[in-house]
């Protein structure tokens, strides 16, 4: 809550001028009632003091003027109720061992009514008693003096007391009304003046003609604001000057960041025109692999064919000699021969064919960039063997025992076969590149080593896991984490883009919402898991 | 025989001296009190209750309205202590406790109590309304002795 300055001083006065309007209305008045009993008190204790002498004289001398003198005095007093002389008796008991005193009232002015020894004062009534003692008698003078002159003059003092305090208040507030106008004022000024200087108006200017703190305040008030005034424009000068610097500095660098955008771009094309070539080298090398795969596939049933049909030439020549010699036994021997040949060139043509057609329908599907359902086992067989025979192509020396642990109950899973077959041909060839890698330094150094790849299925809830498994070296764990980042290679210049398995991260995950993952041990191998999704 | 003869010889001269220190005091105790009165105001003679009356304080005024003013021999002289046995009839004690509660009351106004009866009688004579009683005889030709049941003394 916002408590304004004349309001902070209108309560502070008035906080102090009641403090003195109830110090004078309540605190003074009953002081003064107090001191008025008391000193009338006082004063009626007197009167019977001289009472008291007054009887002590008449009795001792029979001198009652003195007493007639007292009494007359005390009876001008207008609150006098009564006095009363009490006789005090001594009276023992009969064998005189023992007395006691008691009060014998003799007389009472005015004597309409009695009044008690053992009366006291109270609000209404002070009662004072001043003892006497001579050859005669012993007694006291009891003076009962009423209060309601008190009272009048209390009520006076509280009357005094409420025009004073009424007095105070009134001069208090006027008071406090001038201190925070006189103060509120230019303070107020000073407030809206600063508000205005805040919001930006530099020629703000307050008014004051006191020549107290808040005058001087005001003067330093606007003094300040000439100088802020001088140092903004001065500012404002130097901003223009920077201004106008930064925009021609901004000008140049525009062109300096046109001609590095320029610059960009054009490296930027050459990177992705590089990576497009990368990408193709990598895909032209998987293609290199699969082609050998193929090339052995196809060779195979082909040298069944060539040999086959070599063989049944020369067995034709024999049967034209034969036919010649008119060895009919020969000749059936060797038709049946030609036709048992003739069988076995049948069935691997019809192989190569069905390699050829398998090879079509993979790069016809894969063509369409649609999922289909794709037996994981078939494929993952099919294309280990493919990187076997193209490592082996390519180099006759290299063998390898390969292990497989299908899982018939993985079944078809919907993806881009030519995809997942890229990623699992790419891990192969890693596997089998490592594993040769270590077979030949195993050879330099005559140790006894055994290259093995593994590759198994495995149903997992909703998941295809396939493990690929190499007992090579492993990863370093400190190039574990770059393995799949793009152009990260641990093969020797030439022999790997460093795309293989970035490519293959990405179709695992971007293309088909599953995870490719490494788990390694160095000196003992590395496998690769890649997890498909049944929905992907 | 002779000793004690002589003993009683001895106790008359002793005695004799006290008994007569005591018949003085005897007689001056009994001696007849008189009445005076100034001028002005204090009728000529009174009864006995009527003065007894007066010197109890009873009556203010006289019969021309002048003030009553009594006097009296102090209660420590014979002639107070002869007043209040005669007059009052009480105990110097009584008498004074009475005038205390009298002057108390603020009725009348208190007697006034003087040493010698010459005093008394030239303040009876010299003060209008006055009445005195006294023991002795009458000095003061200005004052007139009242007639108490029409006796000069009682």
């Amino acid at each position: 809550m916002f408590i304004g300055v004349k309001t902070k001083i209108l309560l502070t006065v008035l906080a102090i001028v009641l403090l003195f309007t109830i110090f004078s209305l309540v605190y003074f008045p009953s002081l003064q009632g107090r001191a008025l009993r008391t000193n009338y008190q006082s004063e009626v204790q007197n009167q019977a003091k001289t009472i008291a002498l007054g009887a002590s004289i008449a009795l001792s001398e029979q001198n009652f003027k003195g007493l007639k003198t007292a009494m007359d005095f005390v009876k001008e007093n207008e609150e006098l109720r009564f006095v009363t002389l009490i006789q005090k008796d001594t009276i023992w008991n009969t064998d005189s061992s023992s007395y006691k005193v008691e009060d014998n009232v003799m007389v009472t002015f005015p004597e309409e009514n009695t009044y008690s020894s053992n009366l006291v004062s109270s609000d209404s009534l002070i009662i004072m008693k001043a003892p006497f003692r001579t050859s005669i008698m012993d007694g006291e003078i009891m003076l009962g003096v009423s209060t309601k002159s008190i009272n009048i003059r209390q009520k006076k003092i509280r009357m005094t007391a409420l025009l004073i305090s009424g007095a105070i208040f009134l001069v208090g507030m006027l008071i406090g009304l001038w201190l925070s106008r006189n103060i509120s004022h230019p303070v107020q000024a000073l407030r809206k003046a600063a508000k205005r200087v805040g919001e930006g108006d530099l020629t703000s200017e307050v008014k004051s003609s006191s020549k107290d703190e808040i005058g001087e305040l005001a003067v330093a008030f606007n003094n300040m604001v000439k100088d802020i005034k001088k140092l903004s424009d001065l500012t404002l000068e130097q901003e223009k000057e920077k201004q106008h610097l930064l925009a021609s500095q901004n000008e140049a660098l525009e062109k300096q960041v046109e001609e590095r955008t320029a610059e960009l771009r054009q490296s930027l094309e050459n990177l992705q025109a590089t990576q497009t070539q990368l990408v193709q080298a990598e895909k032209m090398a998987s293609l290199g692999e699969l082609t050998a795969g193929i090339a052995h596939e196809i060779q195979n049933p082909l040298n069944f064919v060539n040999n086959f049909s070599e063989v049944n030439a020369e067995l034709l020549v024999e049967l034209e000699e034969e036919l010649n010699n008119g060895n009919h036994e020969e000749v059936k021997q060797l038709i049946q021969d030609l036709k048992d040949n003739e069988i076995k060139i049948v069935h691997h043509g019809k192989r190569a064919d069905t390699i050829v057609k398998n090879m079509l329908q993979h790069s016809r599907t894969n063509s369409t960039g649609v999922k289909e359902p794709t037996d994981i086992n078939a494929l993952a067989d099919e294309y280990l063997r493919l990187a076997y025979h193209g490592l082996r192509a390519k180099n006759k020396s290299f063998n390898a025992t390969l292990k497989t642990d299908y899982d018939e109950a993985v079944g078809k899973i919907n993806v881009l076969s030519q995809d997942i077959g890229r990623v699992i041909l790419n891990l192969l060839t890693n596997a089998f590149y490592v594993v040769n890698e270590k077979s030949s330094s195993a050879k330099a150094s005559e140790d006894k080593y055994e290259p093995t790849v593994s590759v198994s299925t495995k149903k997992k809830d909703d998941i295809v896991e396939i493990r690929i498994s190499d007992n090579g070296n492993g990863i370093p764990q400190k190039v574990l984490d770059k393995i799949f980042q793009p152009f990260f290679t641990t093969k020797p210049t030439g022999q790997g883009t460093g795309l293989g398995l970035s490519l293959s991260y990405d179709i695992i995950s971007k293309g088909h919402g599953g995870e490719l993952r490494a788990e390694t041990k160095e000196g003992e191998g590395t496998t690769f898991i890649v997890q498909l999704p049944y929905k992907s | 025989m002779l000793e004690l003869i002589h003993q009683s010889k001895q106790m008359k001269n002793f005695l004799l001296p006290i008994l007569f220190l005591l018949s003085i005091t005897v007689y001056s105790q009994n001696s007849e009190l008189t009445v005076i009165g100034n001028k002005k105001g204090v009728p000529a003679q009174l009864s006995t209750s009527n003065l007894k009356s007066i010197f109890m304080g009873n009556q203010p005024k006289w019969n021309d309205g002048s003030k009553v003013v009594i006097a009296m021999m102090k209660f420590t002289t014979d002639g107070g202590k002869n007043t209040c046995s005669k007059l009052y009839q009480k105990s110097t004690t009584d008498v004074t406790k009475h005038w205390l509660t009298v002057s108390m009351k603020g009725v009348i106004d208190a007697p006034v109590f003087f040493n010698t009866a010459a005093e008394l009688q030239n303040f009876v004579a010299n003060t209008a309304g006055a009445i005195g009683v006294f023991d002795g005889t009458v000095t003061a030709s200005t004052a007139k002795t009242v007639l108490i049941d029409g006796k000069t003394s009682f």
